[in-house]
């Protein structure tokens, strides 16, 4: 039986998120799209110009512990089914260790795990009565470790961790549940940086740019396809190489610090 | 090379962190007689401040949290907290020059269990997840000071941790500053059942 794509993407006000959104409406996907950012919601939803997809903006705040109970109920009633859930909201603030303030840590523990776990809770029991579903959560390659991001790698680790026991509790449900762990890509956030840091950490991705939007994009789609049902657990980096590479950018003992 | 006489060494103590009364007492015994007191960590507050006239009697610290999480409608926001705590005394212990000095080797004790993967326990498993990550990065700050951080990933067989004198000879080998590049490891203490299986 062919399914379409019924579901969620969070953090899709830009971003990777919004480049999934578009993706997968382009092949016919029909998904609410949540962000803080109730405008940038609206924009995403009107970029999309298919004749089957369709975006339904839904404005929420991950920290919001009832969010996943009104976007299934919201999905149920404008699609009448839910299939896929794309965990991509996430907020990153670093400090190193000694620095950083509990509050923050706090936060990003909220918005990086706890909130995308909690919209697992809500959306996995409506999958396991349909005994089909697919979970992307987008992690980070700072889940390997990452100088300066304690909170963010912590929360993105969390993520992965709960991805391997939540696998094994619904892989005989027809569900699948795994992650991509993105490198540097190109978005606003990462534009934001300071030019010598770019610059010092595209110089340590093997294929020698940044990622984009589309590069991870193309990777979701497919794992929220029927295809990939023989796939769960798992983390995929998307990083250029650079998880081979360059120990961690920041790291006091680089190779290139060594030999300077 | 001429070694340190490790014989010579005083018996230095080690700090416990989260619930050390929790901390197996077989564990504790193993660890004596590898020539490591465990003690009860203060809070944040007072680790920080600790008097260097105490910190020189300090190992290192051991981080044992909740080896396994209580499952329920706020199981996500139980295991933040808890990865808080263990990230509140650790940020303490390095924010203390003299702990730094002395006691230069911060190891988390985690279910390896649960880190691979349980179907009943999702809750630890991001628990050891999210503890995994935090030492990789901890590892990566903590080299300019010279100080390591690893994490053991212990069993449990009924409740109680398993090869306890294993994991305290490992730990006894951790703490030891000839050592010190070993850093930012996992090392399953787990009878060989995480080979053969993607580790996380």
């Amino acid at each position: 039986m062919s399914r379409g794509i019924v579901g969620i993407v969070t953090g899709a006000a830009g971003g990777i998120g919004s480049a999934i959104a578009l993706r997968l409406a382009s092949q016919g996907a029909r998904l609410l799209i949540t962000d803080l950012d109730e405008r940038g919601l609206e924009r995403v939803a009107a970029e999309h110009h298919g004749t089957q997809g369709r975006l339904v903006p839904v404005a929420g705040d991950m920290q919001d512990a009832r969010l996943g109970a009104r976007l299934v109920d919201r999905a149920l009633n404008e699609f009448g089914a839910l299939n896929v859930l794309v965990n991509c909201s996430g907020w990153l603030k670093d400090h190193r260790v000694a620095d950083m303030p509990l509050d923050t840590f706090q936060r990003l523990l909220d918005i990086n795990f706890a909130g995308p776990l909690r919209l697992l809770d809500a959306v996995l029991p409506q999958m396991k009565r349909d005994g089909y579903g697919r979970v992307v959560s987008l992690a980070s390659r700072a889940w390997l470790g990452n100088f300066g991001s304690s909170g963010y790698s912590a929360a993105k680790g969390a993520v992965v961790g709960a991805t391997r026991s939540l696998a094994l509790a619904y892989a005989p449900h027809g569900i699948t549940v795994n992650c991509i762990a993105p490198g540097f890509i190109d978005t606003p956030m990462s534009r934001s940086m300071p030019p010598h840091i770019v610059e010092r950490v595209i110089d340590s991705i093997p294929v020698g740019r940044a990622g984009t939007v589309d590069d991870v994009g193309a990777f979701v789609a497919f794992l929220v396809g029927q295809d990939s049902g023989y796939i769960t657990g798992q983390t995929f980096l998307s990083c250029g190489g650079r998880s081979i590479s360059e120990p961690i950018a920041g790291s006091p003992r680089t190779p290139k610090e060594q030999t300077a | 090379m001429k070694l340190r006489d490790t014989k010579a060494r005083p018996v230095r103590r080690m700090l416990a962190a989260i619930a050390p009364g929790a901390l197996d007492d077989d564990l504790q015994a193993a660890l004596r007689g590898e020539g490591l007191d465990v003690v009860a960590a203060p809070g944040a507050d007072a680790l920080a401040g600790l008097p260097e006239v105490q910190a020189a009697t300090v190992a290192g610290l051991l981080v044992a949290p909740a080896l396994s999480m209580t499952d329920g409608p706020d199981r996500w926001a139980n295991t933040a907290a808890e990865l808080t705590s263990v990230f509140s005394l650790v940020q303490a212990y390095v924010r203390n020059e003299a702990l730094r000095e002395h006691g230069r080797h911060v190891v988390a004790l985690i279910p390896a269990g649960a880190a691979m993967g349980d179907a009943q326990d999702p809750a630890t498993s991001a628990l050891a997840g999210g503890m995994l990550s935090l030492f990789r990065t901890l590892a990566l700050e903590f080299a300019k000071f010279d100080m390591t951080a690893n994490c053991l990933m212990v069993d449990q067989v009924n409740g109680r941790l398993a090869g306890a004198q294993e994991v305290a000879a490992m730990i006894r080998s951790l703490v030891d500053q000839r050592h010190a590049t070993i850093s930012g490891q996992q090392i399953f203490a787990f009878g060989a059942r995480d080979a053969g299986r993607l580790r996380p």
